[in-house]
């Protein structure tokens, strides 16, 4: 039992701790990979020093960003229609329970399957632009926002249900006032994966062909030897998604406030 | 004193792939406006399944329920002017961990659509009068068993209903709380008129509190007797020493007892 | 599996509906005459695969099993190893979660024109690509589950004298087998990935860079077989892992 519930204050402090040790951790790794740069003499043509990437990071921006801006929009396009999609599909099998049956299996054979492999296929079939790109991302993320919402769905607390029984809530009540809310840890936990498979299918498909996209710019970028601007690249995709996964979190904690 | 809630011969089955089981069988009872009825029996009598179908929660398999003069159909349910009248108190608080103790004292009046001032104010008053006021934005977890169990307590008074089903409320509670709580029930009882009906496997719970009590038995579910109690009213913890409050639970003790044995035999 | 319905409905449901879902394809592609080159219908597919799978796409998929077999193996043991370290300490534990989770997140495959200048393009270069995808993610769920053993666990060692390693085999690892799996799974869908990813972009053979050649000379059919492949394979390997997980786990249901 907590007493000090008005007390809120801190919360720069708390940002500080936090985020302290990781930074420590980084900055150390950074030394360490600097260090071992200049110490044995590796040319820049085979790995680029922190230094001249944090350079380069600062230089090579405004010629980054038509790129940058390509690659956020497929991501975060195609992650947010697969978290839609996702969603709606959840809500409609807790409606049959034969038809949740059904899509299961489907469903974890759907999260194993590669989609990037179909990349190739789509650029002769859709386009070279971003649709490929999002149809992959789509693909590859649904449906383990969908297995995760099932479950959250599905696994809600019978004794709440039961008060929204004696509430005499309508089903649609019931849904938005229990079992979404319920379900929030579950819904989260597929997000935050989804988060990471769009990341990931997203990038890999722009490495895999086509045009546009930091992955295709990185390539370009090696092939004129130009080390320190690809690892920047790199640091825009990790930071890009740092910040998708950062804000899932903190949306995560002001939604799930009191649940643990 | 007016009927207010009518139940006849309530029959309860159960089917399963292997067997039938009869949870409840002709269970004819009777609750009259303003009344505070307790239903004592051992566990698996089927206690909370009758007023959970009073509320509308579970059906029964046979008979008529009349609320308010309102006879529920079986297949229907039940119109929600009917229900919301109705407040319902869990084993346990059953507060959601995600609303703050405010949020999840409001959510009935959410959820019926009464988000006024006057029952917003009413919610709060009540808040005070359990003396939990600066608890408000606190979280369920945050507060202790007692403090929760008081706010699902309040929770279903919140909605001003004339009935209030309360089941098993304080069974996870030590005596002590439980003692107070209890009294605490009484007063807001007394204030309010509302008809309430109160389960409990306690016998000394059941005679302080009660005008009436209905005692069951298991294996099928069915009612056994039913037992004025004439104590006078407003009532202490100082009946309970008295000799008669003791003969009297020890009466109703042994009809539990004798019904049990019978079936052994 | 809800009761309402036969055991059997838990396997007969899902096949049910794939085959619907074949059937349909099968019928559109011949109803509304879709090219061969754009949508194949699923017997156009299976054909090409028997016609290909002993001549070509069998070398493909060994090459592409034995990369992602390889990289998987030595992944988890340094996914492990992270995790036993890091979660030995709090502040290691908050300072290596923010680094794990941005390795996790990092598509590893943007290293492959890097790596490719010293490592050349080969197998050994996909394996590596396919153990930093995978490492972080087994590193990172094993981590949540080693560093927080419940407390009464730790007590009865602690009181039997055990020490910090001891409470740590006996309490930790086995109360995290459930996150450590959830890490392994995922670990196993990054890898499939990454691997396919790692053929397109480095070539020298495996499914995923069959499947591009295949597209370059617009034999969809032949493609869309070679995934197929790399689909069975990604849901066996899947598979493989969640039987071992019930195994280990029997405990906990």
């Amino acid at each position: 039992m907590k007493n000090n519930i008005a007390v809120t204050g801190g919360s720069f402090g708390r940002f500080i701790s936090c985020t302290a040790p990781a930074a420590v951790l980084l900055a150390a790794l950074l030394a360490f990979w600097q260090q071992q740069c200049v110490a044995r003499g590796i040319p820049e043509w085979m790995l680029a020093k922190p230094s001249d990437i944090f350079r380069a990071l600062a230089s090579g921006f405004s010629e980054t960003v038509p790129y940058l801006a390509n690659t956020c929009f497929n991501i975060l396009a195609g992650f947010f229609l697969a978290v839609l999609i996702g969603m709606a599909l959840a809500v409609l099998l807790t409606c049959s329970p034969l038809l949740a049956q059904a899509a299961t299996p489907i469903m974890i054979v759907l999260c194993c399957v590669p989609m990037v492999t179909l990349v190739p296929l789509l650029l002769v079939m859709v386009s070279t632009g971003s649709a490929p790109k999002i149809i992959v991302i789509v693909l590859q993320s649904f449906a383990i926002v969908n297995m995760n919402a099932s479950v959250g769905f599905a696994g809600v607390d019978h004794t709440r249900l039961e008060l929204m029984q004696s509430m005499k809530a309508t089903r649609l009540q019931q849904f938005r006032y229990c079992i979404l809310r319920d379900a929030m840890p579950h819904i989260f936990t597929g997000v935050k994966l989804a988060s990471v498979l769009s990341m990931i299918s997203g990038v890999s498909a722009e490495m895999s062909g086509g045009s546009g996209g930091l992955g295709n710019y990185i390539s370009s970028l090696v092939g004129y030897s130009r080390m320190p601007e690809a690892f920047a690249c790199i640091i825009y995709i990790a930071l890009l998604g740092l910040l998708l996964y950062g804000t899932i979190s903190l949306l995560e904690k002001r939604l799930t406030r009191g649940m643990h | 004193m007016k009927e207010i809630i009518r139940l006849e011969h309530i029959g309860k089955t159960f089917f399963t792939r292997r067997q039938t089981i009869t949870a409840l069988q002709d269970v004819t009872m009777s609750f009259g406006e303003g009344e505070f009825v307790s239903i004592v029996g051992p566990s698996g009598c089927g206690k909370s399944t009758i007023i959970r179908m009073i509320d509308d929660i579970i059906k029964p398999t046979e008979g008529t329920i009349t609320v308010n003069g309102v006879v529920y159909d079986n297949c229907k349910p039940v119109p929600r002017e009917v229900i919301s009248n109705i407040g319902f108190v869990f084993q346990s608080p059953n507060l959601y961990p995600w609303l703050t103790v405010r949020q999840n004292l409001l959510l009935p009046l959410k959820i019926l659509g009464r988000m006024t001032e006057e029952y917003i104010s009413y919610a709060d008053s009540l808040l005070q009068m359990i003396g939990l006021t600066e608890y408000a934005a606190a979280y369920p977890r945050e507060i202790s068993g007692g403090m929760a169990q008081r706010i699902g307590v309040i929770r279903s008074m919140v909605h001003k209903p004339q009935m209030l089903m309360m089941d098993e409320p304080f069974g996870a509670l030590d005596d002590d709380t439980r003692e107070v709580l209890d009294l605490e029930i009484l007063q807001i009882w007394k204030r309010s008129g509302m008809t309430v009906i109160f389960i409990t496997h306690n016998v000394e719970e059941a005679v302080l509190m009660s005008r009436k009590i209905y005692v069951m038995a298991s294996h099928p579910g069915r009612v056994t007797a039913e037992v004025p109690i004439a104590f006078d009213q407003p009532r202490s913890l100082e009946l309970l020493s008295s000799q008669a409050f003791s003969a009297c639970c020890s009466q109703i003790e042994q009809m539990i007892g004798t019904v049990n044995l019978d079936q052994i035999v | 599996m809800s009761k309402k319905y036969p055991r059997y409905a838990g396997l007969a449901a899902p096949l049910a509906a794939i085959l619907v879902i074949v059937l349909a394809w099968e019928g559109a592609s011949h109803a509304f005459q879709i090219s061969e080159r754009l949508l194949p219908a699923p017997s156009a597919i299976l054909s090409a695969l028997a016609e290909n799978f002993s001549s070509v796409i069998a070398s493909d998929m060994l090459i592409s099993i034995q990369n992602i077999l390889l990289g998987y193996i030595i992944a988890i043991p340094i996914g492990f190893g992270i995790a036993m370290v890091c979660s030995q300490f709090k502040v290691v534990v908050r300072a290596a979660t923010p680094v794990l989770i941005i390795l996790m997140i990092t598509p590893m495959a943007t290293l492959v024109p890097i790596f490719r200048l010293f490592w050349g393009a080969g197998n050994f270069l996909k394996i590596i690509v396919i153990v930093l995808q995978t490492a972080p993610v087994v590193a990172l769920n094993s981590l949540t589950g080693f560093s927080n053993p419940p407390a009464g666990n730790v007590d009865v060692l602690r009181s039997m004298g055990c020490g910090r390693w001891k409470v740590f085999f006996k309490a930790a690892v086995p109360n995290a087998m459930p996150q450590v799996f959830t890490g392994l799974k995922l670990g196993c869908i990054l890898g499939t990935i990454a691997s396919m990813v790692a053929d397109m972009s480095v070539g020298q053979g495996g499914l995923g860079y069959r499947i591009s050649v295949y597209a370059s000379f617009a034999a969809t059919d032949s493609a869309f077989a070679a995934i197929l492949v790399a689909a069975v394979l990604g849901v066996l390997l899947f598979q493989a892992v969640s039987l071992f997980e019930r195994l280990i786990t029997a405990w906990s249901r």
